[in-house]
């Protein structure tokens, strides 16, 4: 049903837009400045591989005389003990327009053993972010509320949207959200009060996702400013002391550019890895002909140390050694693996859950 | 010129960048002067989006949606940048907003919702396009798409009925 409000409106902007105009060599603008573009984006890549030669031969001396320094940290060569629970998240419940999250629990060795419906917290929630230990947030299309299903408490939020949380060691909750009219980036909040306490991210970077690190430090998973108007997938780190490090992703994504401004996912391992699942690729970008990377990179530079084309979700094992991932085809993933091995190469398949899964937190 | 619009366009038929330049620019530049409320920024971000779309023509598999996702970020930009500039400057007003329509309660009252709810309601009630679309012009949850619309709506109804 179309209200009066809904047809005034449309006609006013129909009336303004009416009265827009183009110039009439807009065209010539529009290739002229992609070309330009393009002969910038060439001068730094004669730099870069200048650079690379330098850095190659650099190499080749220091390996003759001294050994050296491996470049990107590596996973354990054992294999991980696949036992202990794991709690995955589903956003994919069959449902008409609207799609639904939940969250359960399965043993780790067999995902098969999940009822088709979620049984944590709610039955079914809308835009829900879970915590390791049960607690969500959901938003009723108004302010987001933290819920505790153990005890049934629920503490109103000033956010009108939360994106990912993680605990802290002090118990608070590190949460990337905003406010429609408000701050927006990341916040720390008291899970008593519901007292949010923003903190500083480099400018023009949009954060995502959140994970908290074994020394406490915080990982942000988000976009910059990128190529005119699509995100840069950036990976920020903000040290215990509050210093900030950046590093651009576009490495070890393979130079691919899928969306981070969503859904994307990123987990601390124990190892002192971090994995980054993205959202699926851009849309209207023919790129790739799978759906959503997982990639392992060093948080000290951004170094890539694996790539799991074509698997996401990210629960590492509690000994550190291994990440369980669910494969992807389309916006269904059941297929469920762990990944191991210092490229994670190996691989263990535990089967398959009867819904699609998105695994987060590996339990002991 | 010319001569690079012609390579670009090279295999013919309906998606070559001119067919997306001739179909979409017009529209495009509408949406962002109803998004920013200039028709100058308007053509200025429509022109860095169809620049983005020409230098990876041969890889876009939907340009027409590649170029709106790309406006809307580009007007998101254009009004972060205005919110630092206010600050800055202790300003009150945009630059270059708002300065080149007749008055109107309820396009003022449009202007003044945050930008993620005002491109939802242009892209819901000037261009027609469905949640999914919204959702993945705003890079967005087909159900976040829908609470900005409503409340969107809502507060609008609050401005013209008060």
């Amino acid at each position: 049903v179309t209200t009066d409000l809904e047809r005034r409106l449309h006609d006013e902007l129909a009336g303004l837009a009416a009265t827009t105009r183009t110039a009439p060599d807009a065209l010539d603008r529009i290739v002229r400045g992609a070309e330009r573009s393009r002969r910038r984006s060439r001068v730094p890549l004669v730099v870069a591989a200048a650079l690379a030669v330098a850095l190659l031969v650099a190499a080749v001396v220091v390996r003759a005389g001294e050994q050296a320094q491996p470049v990107v940290t590596q996973l354990p060569p054992e294999p991980p003990a696949v036992t202990g629970t794991v709690q995955a998240e589903v956003d994919t419940i069959p449902c008409a327009g609207d799609c639904l999250d939940g969250a359960f629990r399965f043993p780790a060795a067999d995902p098969g053993a999940v009822d088709a419906a979620p049984t944590l917290g709610e039955p079914v929630l809308q835009h829900a972010e879970f915590l390791a230990d049960g607690r969500y947030f959901r938003s009723d299309g108004d302010r987001v509320v933290f819920a505790d299903p153990a005890t049934g408490a629920a503490v109103d939020l000033d956010l009108d949207w939360v994106y990912s949380a993680e605990v802290l060691a002090d118990g608070h909750v590190a949460v990337v959200g905003g406010r429609e009219d408000g701050p927006q980036g990341l916040a720390d909040l008291d899970p008593d009060s519901g007292e949010l306490t923003w903190r500083p991210v480099p400018s023009g970077f949009y954060p995502s996702a959140v994970a908290v690190g074994p020394d406490g430090s915080i990982a942000l998973l988000g976009g910059g400013e990128g190529d005119c108007c699509l995100s840069q997938p950036e990976l920020v780190v903000v040290a215990p002391d509050g210093s900030t490090s950046s590093h651009e992703l576009d490495d070890a994504l393979g130079g691919r550019r899928p969306f981070v401004d969503a859904e994307p996912e990123i987990s601390w391992g124990p190892s002192g890895l971090v994995a980054v699942s993205t959202d699926s690729p851009m849309p209207f970008v023919e790129n790739s002909p799978l759906e959503g990377w997982t990639v392992v990179v060093d948080p000290a530079n951004g170094e890539l140390v694996a790539a799991l084309d074509g698997w996401q979700g990210l629960a590492w094992s509690p000994d550190g050694r291994g990440l369980m991932a669910a494969g992807r085809a389309g916006r269904r993933s059941s297929d469920v693996a762990v990944f191991w091995g210092p490229d994670l190469s190996s691989r263990i398949d535990v089967g398959r859950a009867p819904l699609p899964v998105v695994p987060r937190y590996w339990l002991p | 010129v010319q001569a690079a619009v012609e390579r670009v366009g090279e295999g013919g038929g309906p998606s070559t960048f001119v067919d997306l330049y001739t179909t979409a620019y017009l529209p495009m530049v509408r949406l962002g002067h109803l998004l920013t409320g200039s028709n100058e920024v308007g053509e200025e971000v429509a022109q860095e989006a169809f620049s983005a779309a020409y230098r990876r023509f041969g890889t876009l598999d939907n340009p027409g949606g590649y170029v709106r996702r790309s406006v809307v970020n580009g007007c998101r930009s254009w009004h972060r940048r205005q919110a630092i500039e206010r600050r800055v400057l202790a300003r009150s007003a945009p630059v270059a907003a708002a300065v080149d329509r007749a008055p109107s309660e309820l396009l003022d009252a449009l202007a003044t919702l945050p930008f993620r709810q005002r491109a939802a309601l242009v892209l819901r009630f000037y261009e027609d396009r469905t949640m999914d679309d919204i959702a993945a012009a705003l890079g967005c949850r087909t159900g976040t798409a829908k609470s900005l619309v409503s409340r969107g709506l809502a507060r609008l109804r609050e401005v013209v009925e008060r």
